[in-house]
């Protein structure tokens, strides 16, 4: 393969990307969306870890199932979540109903693709990468995708001044 | 180029030490309690960054906005230069950015300091994949999913942690998110040294 890079690789590198793309676009604004909606520091970091919550429930059995089943079943289911979650999101209106969504985006992410802040290479994909036996060291694969999510991620917006309020960060979210 | 190489030997050599399960390998779960409290460090600081700037300092969206697209860049520049790195020293590096990132938003008076800052906060994505590649190296092959699903769990465990401690912290004084993260990250550099100072000397004997 050109570059010696596995053609299930790249394509799992491309998907990082285009990941990256679309979470680089919201995820960096969040706080201050849910500022809008009148939330405090304490709560807006209350719904910040929220991800951890989910990366606490969904680690270890993604890690087991997907030795068991495999990694793609887990990736498909987890990227069907990412479709919920987004368009949850794109709807809310309010701090209850974003929180949902946002749940449902951080379950997509510690499924299947890599992703932020928080980030990092998650259980499925860095096994996916491990069986996808390259003669890369398997170090190098897990830090591999990492750095495609990286790079799609650089679209952060320049967000519109004029934005103000909640249906503002909404109507951008479904854009 | 001698970088580039080093995670091959590493590797190689980590091979020949007796790896048993991950509950029951020490090493393993020191690495688990090292990399919570140290990705606790590394995420204050960055959680409520935005709220900070624009309540603080009084910074436009619009420039946080860049300010955002500026982390994206040093992320992945940070990952593409430095992802090859020894195991240890990226690990390290990635705690020094983050160091880095804290005291500019605590100190930083200009608009281009915050850039600055920015700039380095892809230090905590190179400290996460470091953690999970090191993690590899502790366990068998067939361990593998259920030690990234423990290190991935840990760093969740943190992530729950970490947020809600910037909110107090934030609450109680803006600037003190930065300085108990700047306290925090001295300790946890610590740590991960004494981490590696003992897994090599776990290593030596195998070599002999």
């Amino acid at each position: 393969m050109p570059l010696g890079i596995h053609r299930d690789l790249a394509i799992v590198a491309i998907s990082a990307f285009i990941w990256g793309l679309g979470e680089g676009l919201f995820i960096f604004f969040l706080p201050l969306a849910l500022q809008m909606w009148n939330s405090d520091a304490v709560q807006i970091g209350a719904v910040l870890s929220m991800i951890g919550v989910t990366m606490a429930v969904v680690q270890v059995p993604a890690g087991y199932f997907s030795d068991r089943f495999g990694t793609r079943p887990l990736i498909f289911a987890s990227l069907l979540l990412g479709i919920a979650s987004a368009i949850v999101m794109a709807a809310a209106r309010s701090l209850p109903f974003l929180s949902p969504g946002y749940w449902l985006m951080v379950v997509l992410r510690l499924l299947a693709l890599p992703s932020t802040a928080m980030s990092q290479v998650y259980v499925v994909v860095g096994l996916y990468n491990a069986r996808l036996r390259s003669a890369l060291p398997h170090s190098r694969w897990v830090r591999l995708s990492d750095r495609y999510w990286a790079v799609g991620s650089q679209t952060q917006p320049d967000y519109p001044s004029s934005f103000g309020t909640p249906l503002d960060f909404s109507l951008y979210l479904r854009s | 180029m001698s970088l580039a190489r080093r995670p091959l030997e590493l590797e190689y050599q980590e091979a020949s030490i007796h790896l048993v399960s991950p509950i029951a390998n020490p090493r393993f779960l020191g690495l688990l309690a090292v990399v919570f409290f140290t990705i606790i460090a590394l995420s204050v600081p960055q959680q409520l960054t935005s709220l900070y700037l624009q309540n603080v300092h009084h910074i436009s969206i619009q420039q946080i906005g860049t300010m955002g697209t500026i982390a994206s860049i040093g992320t992945a520049i940070i990952m593409f230069a430095l992802g090859n790195l020894r195991v240890s020293t990226g690990m390290l590096i990635g705690q020094l950015l983050l160091a880095s990132f804290a005291l500019l938003m605590w100190q930083g008076q200009s608009v281009m300091a915050y850039f600055a800052g920015y700039f380095f906060v892809g230090g905590y994505q190179l400290y996460r994949s470091m953690a999970l590649a090191f993690s590899r190296s502790l366990v068998k092959v067939g361990d593998t999913g259920l030690a990234y699903g423990l290190v991935e769990t840990g760093n969740a465990l943190a992530v729950v942690v970490a947020p809600l401690a910037a909110g107090f912290l934030y609450n109680y004084r803006p600037e003190a998110v930065y300085i108990a993260s700047l306290g925090a990250l001295v300790i946890t550099i610590g740590l991960n040294r004494l981490l590696f100072h003992e897994k090599h000397n776990e290593i030596l004997p195998a070599q002999t």
